[in-house]
């Protein structure tokens, strides 16, 4: 006998639970796979999807503008720590670019490329980004941006200039190293 | 620059010119796409300028400001117009007094004193809107943080400044109120009341120019030093430091933090069975119950067909022995197997686990990538 457990809950449950194993954030002011959508039925739900994945491990998180699960042992996960600490770099990189990178920052592919062209500042942090290594301007750019696509921290709105905005979830890097303390 | 004969000659030469003024007041140009006679004249009468080293045109500064005080785009203030206006203003009411005291007509000075008074209030919320859109551009559109905090540090001056002039202005009323009353004429009065009136509309606009101006500060600092502490954080992390030197290990420990690393759905199919595991026992034994019920008048029906592929058994007891007795983790030991048909990979790492989990050692944190799939790298005890 076949049980479609899709009749046993919400659909957004099943929506939701593929975020997690792809370990998305889901965000306001995202057009893409129904994430604006999302949000809105979460924070109307929110301590019934709360209570619903906590027993397999899972904490849903509220922040500004987007939410995200927390596995509980997320923090003892060492490819975590390394992949955070990876973004001193493109954070620094951003923020030396324009200071105003932030949540809903929009940028292009071309004004990225021409910053670093003309700033040496910047071209400087890009050569010592040993693991974003490119052999152009371009490229160094592109890795970036396609980086921080994957991580869920931007997204392309508009495929005729290239447009990206930086999305909500862009808050939870930025807000981590803001608490990171330096032992003076 | 030429002498000018009249201005109906430099209307008509920037008639002539209205495209080009037009496309200039935005943009630069060159000489080439421009060359003709209406525009050497404007050249000469300073309306456009040409730079012959890198051959461009522009509009000359006094004609942009001419254009943006029309257009009321000014992008800088004049808060110094004020009291220039207020000490013209004085002495045309010395004028005044003198005529009056002779008896002379004074028509023409109350016109004068008139066109400065009402030009006062327009100025004070023209310099207003300047400041506040300059500080708003500054503040999100300045890439470059000294920059910034620089511009805004001076708007919150020239807003200090305009507050000073705004006082002056009302100073200024008051004393020569009976002054004004004296000359009886409607609009001098007119324009008083509007200065009067406008005078608390100011003072709100200015408490709440000068708030957010200084919230634009303080968060241009904490951006700052944010900008800092990033920049120490890339320098401790070049040096191989970071973990000595800050909490960040201690900090990812107690956040609360989502999985970066994607999990492979096939790994974590349990998971989600386990949360319906009671409403699917009820099923079970619902159809239990069903199928003893229809026992005795049929016969069993299956709704699962089988098929009739064979299944190759594994001895499970032997692969465990084999493992213990060797080095490699789990997967690459039953990846090495040849017995082993790749696609049954998965269900026999999984099987020997959950038989003989208590023999091996899953605390590392390593992982084995086989077969497009995540394998977590489980050693003999």
């Amino acid at each position: 006998m076949l049980i479609d457990v899709n009749n046993l809950v919400p659909q957004y449950m099943n929506k939701i639970y593929n975020i997690i194993l792809k370990g998305q954030f889901i965000n306001e002011n995202s057009n893409k796979n129904g994430s604006a959508q999302l949000y809105r039925i979460i924070s109307q739900n929110e301590i019934e999807i709360k209570s619903y994945f906590q027993p397999i491990g899972y904490t849903l998180i509220n922040r500004v503008g987007y939410f995200y699960f927390a596995r509980d042992d997320a923090g003892d996960n060492q490819f975590n720590l390394e992949k955070i600490v990876d973004y001193i770099d493109i954070v620094n990189f951003l923020k030396t670019m324009d200071s105003n990178f932030n949540v809903d920052y929009r940028l292009t592919l071309n004004s990225m490329e021409k910053e670093l062209n003309s700033n040496i500042e910047l071209q400087d942090l890009a050569s010592k980004m040993g693991r974003i290594n490119s052999s152009n301007h371009r490229k160094f750019i592109e890795k970036i941006i396609n980086k921080l696509e994957k991580s869920g921290f931007i997204e392309e709105r508009n495929i005729s200039n290239g447009e990206y905005i930086v999305l909500k979830s862009y808050d939870y890097i930025e807000s981590f190293f803001k608490e990171v303390e330096v032992y003076e | 620059m030429k002498k000018t004969k009249n201005i109906i000659d430099i209307i008509k030469v920037e008639y002539s010119c209205r495209e080009v003024i037009q496309a200039l007041y935005t943009y630069k140009s060159i000489r080439q796409d421009h060359k003709n006679a209406r525009v050497d004249e404007a050249i000469e009468l300073d309306i456009i300028e040409y730079n012959d080293y890198d051959d461009e045109l522009s509009l000359s500064s006094e004609s942009r400001d001419y254009y943006k005080n029309r257009l009321k785009q000014q992008d800088e203030t004049n808060i110094s117009f004020i009291s220039d206006k207020l000490k013209n203003l004085k002495n045309l009411l010395k004028v005044y007094n003198i005529r009056v005291r002779n008896n002379e007509n004074s028509d023409k000075d109350i016109k004068k004193i008139y066109t400065l008074l009402n030009s006062i209030p327009s100025l004070l919320l023209n310099n207003i809107y300047i400041i506040s859109s300059n500080s708003v551009f500054a503040f999100k559109n300045e890439s470059n943080f000294e920059i910034k905090m620089n511009n805004l540090k001076i708007y919150q001056e020239e807003i200090t400044l305009l507050i000073q002039a705004s006082n002056e202005v009302d100073n200024f009323i008051k004393q020569e109120k009976n002054l004004f009353k004296s000359m009886s004429n409607h609009k001098i009065n007119l324009t008083i009341l509007k200065l009067q009136r406008n005078s608390l509309n100011l003072e709100s606009m200015f408490r709440t120019i000068y708030r957010d101006v200084k919230n634009f500060i303080n968060q241009s600092i904490k951006d700052g030093k944010f900008i800092k502490k990033l920049k120490k954080l890339q320098e401790l992390k070049n040096d191989n430091d970071l973990y000595n030197n800050t909490n960040i290990e201690e900090l990812i420990k107690i956040k609360p933090h989502i999985n970066l690393k994607k999990i492979e759905r096939k790994l974590l199919r349990d998971d989600r069975v386990f949360d319906f595991i009671d409403k699917i026992e009820l099923v079970i034994k619902d159809r239990d119950s069903k199928i003893t019920n229809q026992k005795k008048s049929k016969a069993i029906e299956y709704d699962i067909k089988e098929t009739g592929k064979t299944k190759k058994l594994y001895n499970y007891q032997k692969l465990n022995n084999d493992f213990l007795s060797q080095d490699k983790d789990l997967i690459t030991f039953l990846k090495s197997d040849i017995n082993i048909e790749k696609s049954k990979l998965l269900g026999i790492f999984v099987r020997m686990i959950k038989n003989f989990s208590c023999r091996y050692n899953m605390e590392s944190d390593d992982f084995r990538e086989i077969e497009n799939r995540i394998y977590k790298k489980v050693l003999a005890k």
